[in-house]
């Protein structure tokens, strides 16, 4: 599979169809006539979940052709990595707390898919860089 | 104590660093890679010999079509 068609096929499968809970909950906020807010969505951490799926989903294209670049995908595959373990925690802490602040659960759950979409597309780049022998 | 959001921000710059780098690593140490070469050395009855170099599959794809025909001039 070329690069781009593997990136491309990660970007609508990996990441787009991932967001689908999210906007089921905005729509039925909407027909149940509710103002939906990005904090009232984000509230309940469902992004760091998403977020963890993201990164650890581009782990697992690091894995099975790891030929060639091992270095590079060892960093990459780090990062996600990071991402995996922060967000799991940061999810842990919101479902622990009685009565969560949403504003900076907000913040973190946006930084952290950001950053795993970031990452993530660093290692669906590299799963492709095959050593040519 | 540190905020979770500053935090998360630590996290997301070092990841998303740490990503691009390794991407930008990758692409780095491929253009430095030497090029592929092929070398044919073609020996006559006579013993001389004729040494060609390619670099790039467009000149391979010359060579080789260049080897062909002078194997069928023979």
């Amino acid at each position: 599979m070329s690069r781009p068609e593997r990136m491309t096929r990660w970007f609508i499968f990996g990441v787009l169809i991932s967001l689908i809970p999210l906007a089921v909950s905005y729509f039925s906020l909407k027909l149940d006539r509710r103002a939906p807010t990005l904090g009232g969505l984000l509230a309940g951490g469902e992004l760091l979940l998403i977020s963890t799926t993201v990164a650890a989903g581009c782990i697992g294209e690091l894995i099975p052709v790891s030929r060639g670049k091992p270095v590079e995908k060892l960093i990459a595959g780090g990062a996600c990595m990071l991402i995996v373990l922060f967000s799991t925690s940061c999810f842990a802490a919101v479902k622990s707390r009685a009565s969560p602040d949403p504003s900076p659960i907000r913040a973190t759950s946006l930084l952290l898919f950001a950053s795993a979409v970031v990452a993530g597309a660093g290692c669906v780049y590299l799963a492709n860089d095959q050593e040519v022998v | 104590m540190m905020r979770m959001e500053t935090a998360a921000m630590l996290v997301a710059i070092i990841s998303s660093t740490m990503s691009l780098s390794a991407v930008a690593m990758s692409r780095i140490s491929r253009r430095g890679q030497p090029a592929d070469q092929i070398i044919i050395t073609i020996t006559d009855a006579a013993g001389r010999r004729e040494r060609m170099v390619a670099r790039s599959g467009k000149r391979a794809k010359e060579l080789l079509r260049d080897v062909e025909r002078a194997v069928q001039a023979d």
